[in-house]
């Protein structure tokens, strides 16, 4: 124990000695704060791309990123000098977003859903090479609507991946025990229909399908309709005829209970191997997903058309697909395109895609034996059937707005299932990405 | 001389890492998001607005309405809260109850377990499909309601939820309130004939009041910051944006469209609005003196 003198004392001596330490203790802050900042750019050396052996990073997600790191091994066998290293992200961009905002830790290659592309041309202007030069002997190699996305004033900033023609995969076993005939179900509303024999034969613990808080099931309609998100000239184009009809099916969809809420992606799973949907309107890549997590129910899967909205509507629709552009910051920008072309642009590298269901956009592949085989898990050639979808998918417009629409998109469809005027909804919904995007409304 | 400076340096050297630490990732994202907000930063462009961003901010109908869906919740669970979270302190303060000490642990548990499991855990519990509460409703014959389909209900789920998280916590500061009061103000009421219900609005009452006003203003700010449950029970503030709270509509702003600039000023506006809201709490109730 000191006494109050000593005590005070001892005080004295502290605050004298408090702004030395300050100054110290700033001192080393401010130092901290500049190797921190140096540490950043002390790692610019070797811009070489030939000597010796580079290493690229290509962040992806999910099944696609099992995809690439499966190409490695035969790439590597062509390309014995690059090294791939694969980063897992996240498809809500929040892993790669800080990186690309910061310009710090980039990987050579990234991954975008196709329709979100321009939108990251727009937020990261400059921050993706030109590969114009590289893919113009591919152009008429790739399907055609594929290189939209990733075209901004004529030239390519990223390669085409996957394609999504859309299908709707059902339980073959559900479906004959209901008694329902799948080639008459010809019309959204015949779908609806079968949904209620479904819910009424297995005494409403099987439902028809489900439904997310996404907007994948309106945009099934909305492009089966031919509708787009914005004209070619940059105004938001949403309020419309299709947008009304595909809503107007989503909220008859959960009314009727033909599709019950499964909450998320993982909800969906757990529906499909507790056997609680016995169909899924999604795109031809959920189909390794379906064989992936129920192998149990292995030859009970099966796919048919997308019901149309009147008797001899269009019946196809392009759901999801990727991209895989380089970025500006990568030193091996040509190791990079080697892998991306090597993946993309060769049968070799089409084959380990497609063995992860994803649905190539290069079309000398689909002569390929591969293509043409007969499907294990589904018992048919599941990509000679979307092939013959593809032909029918009408082009869809979107300009860079699908990063600031995903939200005003989702409110919509929850507002309208929550009872909201269709008509009102969609004009909140256009207004809210006009706001956010700084375009007008059409 | 030497060892002595060692020795007064010493607590200056054990602190400092927290200093550190504390200023990159406190002070200057401060300083940093201030700065952003006058700016349209989006993705990796920028450019200086000024004021642009809190003009529209203040026009926003979807800002204004996820403050709106806060101050509904607020008004209704923060009160109920305090009011549950008294009754269990009264409850476990008894000196008749057996095995205080596994209550009080017990009422403090949903505190300890992790905001994202129990948002989880609770979507379980209130799916409209295979929920387990709709599985009781329907065993007493009631209809199943759509909890988190339906605008009203889903308020009801968070409010549900964050008073079971928080009624225990709240209690367990109330009862170390409880126990602070001398029993010698007790013992002279009883001399003088004090009955029962009296002693409990003149003396407990009063001297547990600066204790009610700091879980209020705490209950008012951690409510006012409500994200994980929504983001997880509730889909993101749906539906219709009935569950969207203004940390939610930063997030979305910032790192799901990359507005940082906007997403920065609307923290600021939050901000200030917590700021000013505990000072006027502090004001009415004098400081929380008896």
């Amino acid at each position: 124990m000191f006494n109050d003198r000593q005590y005070r004392k001892k005080e004295l001596g502290a605050m004298v000695l408090s702004k030395k330490l300050a100054a110290l203790l700033a001192s080393i802050f401010f130092v901290a704060v500049l190797t921190a900042g140096c540490g950043g750019s002390s790692s610019t050396a070797n811009k070489s791309d030939s000597a010796g052996p580079v290493t690229i990073k290509v962040a992806a997600w999910n099944d696609a990123a099992d995809s690439l790191k499966a190409e490695i091994e035969g790439f590597q066998k062509k390309y014995p000098d690059i090294k791939v290293e694969m980063q897992y992200v996240d498809n809500n961009y929040t892993k790669i977003m800080p990186r690309l905002a910061s310009g710090s830790e980039v990987p050579d290659v990234i991954q975008t859903q196709n329709r979100d592309f321009p939108a990251f041309m727009k937020k990261f202007p400059g921050e993706f090479v030109d590969i114009s030069d590289k893919v113009a002997k591919l152009k008429d190699k790739f399907v055609d609507s594929s290189w939209d996305p990733v075209t901004v004033d004529g030239k390519v900033y990223a390669m085409p991946w996957d394609l999504g023609p859309s299908a709707i995969f059902y339980r073959t076993d559900m479906f004959k025990e209901a008694g329902i005939n799948v080639d008459a179900i010809e019309t959204w509303d015949d779908y609806i229909a079968a949904g209620q024999k479904i819910k009424e034969h297995f005494g409403g613990k099987v439902a028809m399908t489900g439904y997310a808080p996404d907007f994948d099931i309106f945009e099934i309609g909305f492009n089966e309709l031919g509708g787009n998100y914005a004209t070619k000239d940059g105004k938001i184009s949403l309020k419309s005829d299709q947008a009304k009809q595909a809503l107007t099916l989503y909220k008859k969809l959960v009314e009727t209970g033909t599709a019950i809420d499964i909450k998320d992606w993982n909800g969906r799973i757990t529906a499909i191997k507790n056997n609680k949907i016995a169909s899924i309107p999604f795109g031809v890549w959920f189909a390794g997903t379906i064989a992936n997590s129920a192998a149990d129910q292995r030859g009970k899967w099966g796919v048919m058309q997308l019901p149309a909205f009147t008797k001899g509507g269009n019946h196809s629709a392009n759901l999801g697909g990727s991209i895989l552009t380089i970025t500006k910051q990568s030193k091996n920008q040509d190791a990079a395109w080697k892998f991306i072309e090597y993946c993309l642009a060769t049968d070799e590298g089409e084959t380990v895609m497609l063995k992860y269901g994803l649905f190539p956009s290069y079309k000398p592949f689909y002569d390929n034996a591969a293509f043409k085989n007969k499907d294990e898990y589904f018992g048919e050639p599941l990509y000679q059937f979307f092939a013959k979808q593809t032909d029918a998918i009408l082009p869809i417009h979107r300009g860079p707005i699908m990063l600031d629409a995903d939200k005003p998109l989702k409110d919509m469809i929850s507002g309208v299932i929550a009872g909201r005027n269709i008509d009102e909804a969609i004009d909140t919904a256009a207004q809210e990405i006009a706001k956010k995007t700084g375009l007008t409304v059409q | 001389m030497k060892q002595t400076v060692v020795k007064k340096i010493t607590p200056y050297m054990f602190i400092l890492p927290f200093f550190l630490i504390f200023c990159i990732f406190l002070v200057y994202p401060i300083f940093e998001s201030f700065y952003l907000s006058f700016t349209a930063a989006e993705g990796s462009t920028s450019s200086w607005v000024g004021l642009d961003n809190f003009r529209q901010i203040f026009s926003d109908a979807l800002f204004w309405k996820s403050m709106l869906n806060t101050v509904i919740i607020l008004l209704v669970q923060v009160p109920v809260m305090l009011f549950l979270a008294f009754l269990l302190a009264v409850a476990v303060n008894n000196k008749n109850i057996k095995g205080r000490s596994i209550f009080r642990l017990a009422i403090f548990m949903p505190v300890l377990i992790d905001l994202v499991t129990y948002s989880i855990v609770f979507s379980i519990i209130f799916n409209d499909q295979y929920g387990v509460l709709n599985y009781i409703l329907l065993m007493l014959h009631l209809p199943g309601i759509h909890w988190i389909q339906n605008p009203i209900w889903a308020k009801v789920t968070i409010i549900i939820a964050i008073t079971w998280r928080w009624t225990g916590y709240n209690a367990i500061i109330l009862l170390a309130g409880l126990q602070s009061i001398p029993d010698s103000i007790y013992e002279a009421a009883d001399i003088d004939g004090v009955s029962g219900v009296k002693k409990f609005f003149l003396i407990t009452m009063p001297m547990l009041k600066p204790i009610f006003l700091f879980c209020a203003i705490m209950s008012i700010i951690g409510t006012l910051q409500l994200f994980t449950e929504p983001f997880l029970l509730t889909n993101g503030g749906q539906p219709d944006n009935a569950t969207e709270t203004p940390v939610l509509f930063i997030y979305q702003y910032a790192f799901q469209s990359f507005h940082f600039g906007y997403a920065s000023a609307a923290a600021y506006v939050l901000t200030a609005i917590v700021a000013i809201l505990s000072y006027l709490q502090i004001c009415v109730s004098k400081g929380g003196e008896i």
